[in-house]
């Protein structure tokens, strides 16, 4: 790994949009391509509820501000990058104890039992110090994910609320990475809605909770909706 | 003296990732190339280790202008079957019923007596030559060519019958050209969008970011798709309609748009033919009508109407979805007539648009492998066609057969035993095709098979001599994208030793047929030099694209007559293209499908794709991570009409109908209609969709109705035997290289 000179933030943040999400597994392809990733994939997708719709979720390292996972460290192995990445565990420290898959809210770190180390998403270091947008960002074909200057208002992100704040009950996790929530609810109207274009109706998007997915939608169940506190974007 | 075409949004969409740099590491090359499959042909750039030679990974393209970076998994993953270990590497040959390996020089032998022993006992036209899209503009052209002047028969077609002919009919009927008028960036400009029969998310994954973008700016999107795929999730209106009924959808469209008078009267006055008759045609067709046909409320009919005609700027793209059908062309036309009517064509951010699924299918249909074309979109009937091509090839015209039978009718007419020899290549019909069990029949009955893949494909395991050959990333020609832009592939890595490209296959088998005078090739550049000049004057005239202007401009759009033209990238902006200049305004009747459903067989049954597998599977089911992600395929039955056969998720289903049955998961999903199920077509043998569709076909494009047929589903035990994906063959040892003249 070729350290990074700069001192300043990401000039790019990446933003998750679940409504554009059609459950390819094109980021998690990706990312095996990603120089670093040893052909490990390190993002996740999943298939919300099956009976009822298509829709599905990608789920990438948030890069929470104030890392569990590295402050659960033993061994320090998980270092964060003066640009506030989240690295992957440093093989000559890792012990592979899993102290971060349990610390991490979202599930992010894996253990990889053959290399006996945990392994998860750095937002393609190797990439990003080169102002490159990381491999899941570049292939999502629909732009689910996508690495975004947030100081540019393009149609985007003026359609949307980026949420970077978390509240999991007593604990409020503030990430790097944010998740996009259509503003307009004429935008997608969720399976079976009744919103139509020239009646604009009132349907809740997918994702807005309740849904029993696993790892990310009892995150978000828990933020207001729309959110009370809205986060200034930068 | 040509720049790169230049995207008209590049001012108020900022590029999101590109133009930029990539990343490249030490030991490595990179070469700018596109993916190998469906019709977006994405840009690429693939990794080649210098000391191997062997490509090693991918790297986004930024600046390729259509798809900036982005690749479907198919994309990403399309690199790891040039070393996958099913790849064939020595033909094959049929010995005591098992298929044995052998050297070149035998393998090419056999081909060559095969094809002599059947014409010299049947007929030239006894031996018919069935051929694909999925390879380049190069190798498609050659195919025609090399069935007409080295075997000399009339019988050559290909698999673009399954693609979009009947869109290719619509287009030709309408405008006098078969090519979307329109380009992907249109599509930002848009105010509403139309998807009719089109899943696009999956089957065009890196297009969708383009309506994503249209959205995003607030145009309204409708999708009329019997099944709630992702784009009809996200749209504004769904009409989720019975399989088989879209024209008579289109057609209540136009009732509401002429009682609420949302045409374009000085439009079609000025521009087009046809319209009384249309207008009359459709009164009788009023909403409440199309409902009960449609099984689509006629408010939401009516509502859709009103969108699409009230918008000052309307797209409709349309997929495999309207073509699939006996009916397909009327179902193209209808659509046709409401872009023209609402005159919504050859504007910016207007316009119909055919999404190809196949990754040169339209540069495929273009060049002369369709059983009754030439080169450029010549009809192979046209005296003045013939000459023109036949002073190319420098022939006689006399020596050009006349036009053979289409796809379909040519495995009929094998059935038949009209047809007794075959040379198959780049095409896997026994999964493709409708009547799968039918098709094996015919296959069984040729005299003598031979068939060109790199893969075990499901026919080719029926062959006689199994020819492997090149891959896309292992040869440089041109591919034709759904735009109609013109663009390079590039070669990354040698292809195994010994293992020929199909020009180079075709070329050394013309030799051994003895008119080699003709397949004098030593580089597909010489190829693609002889095409420009067998299409120039023709519809598709390519005569002003070279290789160097393609990499320049980033793609050129044909029609590109001459060396110092521009290329097309919009059409119809002031003329069509019938004499008259005018578009043709076509009276579509609404007639049911082929087969509808009965007390014997009470569902609908529909077909389709997944975004993980490509066409027939042949390549995708052998890259291991695809492979895993959908591993077989499945029944999608909706939760009302699961319950009611007592079927659960994940049990197993016997879906039956008059041609076939097979039995696959249930996957019980809202997503279909009560009344249809769906099931993926990219598998074969005893789990291939195709086993149950019907053979009706379209009376002007010839293309069978894959999207609609009646079926029966009951629940059953689990199959004795898992679905064989990949079955290996029992090669020998030994065999030399490729024969003298044939390498590189």
């Amino acid at each position: 790994m070729r350290a990074w000179k700069g001192e300043r933030a990401l000039p790019k943040a990446m933003v998750i949009d679940y409504a554009r999400c059609i459950g390819c597994h094109a980021c998690e392809a990706g990312c095996r391509e990603c120089g670093d990733h040893g052909q490990i994939g390190r993002a996740y997708v999943d298939i919300i509820r099956p009976d009822e719709s298509l829709q599905t979720v990608p789920t990438l390292c948030m890069h929470c501000k104030d890392p569990a996972c590295a402050r659960s460290c033993p061994t320090q192995a998980i270092t964060v990058a003066p640009d506030g990445t989240v690295l992957s565990a440093q093989k000559e420290r890792c012990i592979a104890c899993a102290n971060c898959t349990y610390a991490c809210p979202f599930g992010i770190p894996l253990i990889d039992t053959n290399a006996k180390m945990m392994v998860k998403c750095d937002n393609c270091y190797e990439r990003t110090v080169r102002g490159l947008a990381p491999m899941c960002a570049s292939v999502c074909p629909t732009q689910a994910i996508r690495f975004v200057s947030l100081e540019h208002d393009t149609p985007f992100l003026a359609g949307r609320h980026l949420e970077n704040r978390f509240d999991f009950g007593e604990t409020v996790v503030e990430t790097h990475n944010y998740i996009a929530l259509g503003a307009d609810p004429g935008y997608f109207r969720g399976s079976h809605g009744p919103a139509y274009a020239d009646e604009p109706g009132t349907a809740l998007p997918l994702h807005a909770g309740g849904l029993g997915y696993p790892r990310v939608a009892g995150t978000l169940g828990f933020a207001p909706w729309p959110p009370a506190a809205a986060k200034e974007v930068r | 003296m040509f720049d790169p075409h230049v995207d008209p949004q590049a001012g108020a969409w900022p590029v999101t990732h590109g133009p930029g740099p990539q990343l490249q590491r030490d030991g490595e090359r990179l070469t700018a190339t596109h993916c190998c499959f469906c019709g977006m042909q994405c840009g690429m750039l693939l990794r080649t280790g210098e000391e191997s030679g062997k490509v090693v990974g991918v790297e986004p393209r930024y600046d390729w202008p259509v798809n900036e970076g982005r690749l479907c998994p198919k994309g990403v993953l399309a690199y790891t079957q040039l070393e996958n270990e099913d790849r064939l590497l020595k033909p094959l040959i049929r010995k005591g019923g098992r298929q044995v390996q052998t050297d070149w020089d035998d393998a090419l032998d056999r081909v060559v007596q095969g094809i002599r022993e059947v014409q010299r006992q049947h007929g030239k036209d006894s031996f018919a030559v069935y051929s694909g899209s999925s390879m380049t503009n190069e190798k498609c052209y050659l195919a025609g060519k090399w069935a007409r002047l080295a075997v000399g028969t009339r019988h050559i077609d290909y698999n673009g019958r399954l693609c979009m002919s009947s869109a290719a009919a619509g287009y030709n009927k309408a405008f006098g050209i078969d090519r979307p008028g329109c380009s992907w960036t249109d599509i930002i400009e848009t105010d509403v969008l139309l998807v009719a029969g089109s899943n696009t998310p999956e089957c065009h994954p890196t297009g969708i970011t383009y309506l994503w973008k249209a959205l995003d700016k607030g145009a309204r999107l409708i999708v009329i798709d019997p099944r709630e795929t992702h784009i009809a999730r996200a749209a504004h209106l769904h009409l989720k309609l019975r399989p088989g009924t879209d024209a008579a959808l289109s057609m209540a469209m136009l009732h509401v748009l002429i009682k609420e008078k949302l045409i374009d009267q000085q439009f079609l006055d000025e521009r087009t033919t046809g319209w009384d008759e249309v207008a009359a045609a459709v009164q009788s067709m009023d909403p409440a009508r199309a409902a009960e046909i449609t099984g689509v409320l006629d408010t939401d009919i009516i509502r859709a109407a009103r969108l699409y005609g009230k918008a000052a700027r309307g797209m409709i793209l349309h997929a495999r979805g309207v073509e699939h059908h006996a009916h397909g062309t009327d179902n193209v036309l209808a659509l046709i007539n409401l872009a023209l009517a609402t005159g919504k064509v050859g504007k910016p951010g207007s316009g119909i648009m055919t999404l190809t699924g196949q990754g040169n299918g339209q540069g495929g249909r273009e060049h002369g492998q369709k059983a009754d074309q030439l080169p450029g979109y010549r009809k192979i009937t046209d005296p003045a066609a013939r000459a023109h091509v036949a002073e190319v090839w420098g022939i006689d015209p006399e020596m050009l057969p006349g036009p053979g039978y289409s796809a379909v009718e040519l495995f009929e007419a094998m059935d038949r035993q009209e047809v007794r020899g075959l040379y198959l290549l780049c095409s896997n019909p026994l999964v493709s095709l409708p009547a799968i069990n039918r098709v094996e029949n015919a296959i069984k009955k040729l005299e003598f098979f031979a068939c060109a893949d790199f893969f075990l494909s499901e026919t080719a395991r029926h062959a006689d001599v199994v020819l492997p050959v090149a891959m896309w990333a292992e040869d440089e020609g041109t591919t034709t994208n759904t735009e109609g832009r013109v663009i390079k592939h590039n070669k990354a890595a040698e292809p195994p030793e010994g293992v020929p490209t199909d020009w180079q296959l075709m070329g050394e088998l013309a030799r051994r047929l003895g008119k080699g005078q003709y397949f004098p090739y030593t580089a597909p550049r010489q190829i693609f030099d002889e095409l420009r000049r067998a299409s120039r004057g023709g519809i598709a005239d390519y005569y002003g694209i070279t290789y160097e202007k393609i990499e320049a401009m980033k793609g050129v759009f044909w029609p590109c007559p001459s060396l110092d033209h521009p290329g097309t990238p919009r059409l119809f902006s002031d003329r069509f293209y019938h004499p008259d200049g005018k578009a043709h305004m076509h009276v579509v009747k609404y007639i049911p499908p082929a087969e509808e459903p009965d007390e014997q067989y009470p569902l609908r049954y529909t077909t389709g794709r997944v975004v993980y597998h490509y066409l027939s599977g042949n390549q995708t089911r052998r890259i291991p991570m695809l492979r895993d992600l959908a591993p077989d395929p499945y029944c999608e039955i909706h939760p009302a009409t699961a319950s009611k056969y007592g079927i659960k998720p994940g049990d197993f289903v016997r879906v039956a109908s008059r041609r076939g049955e097979l039995t696959v998961r249930a996957q019980v999903s809202a997503v279909t209609r009560p009344d249809t199920v769906f099931i993926p077509y990219h598998w074969g043998d005893d789990v291939a969709a195709n086993l149950l569709t019907v053979q009706a076909l379209d009376p002007h494009s010839r293309m069978p109705e894959l999207k609609a047929a009646a079926v029966q589903i009951s629940k059953t035990a689990p199959p004795k035997q898992a679905n064989q994906r990949v079955v290996p063959y029992e090669g020998v040892e030994g065999g030399a290289g490729l024969a003298e003249g044939n390498g590189d």
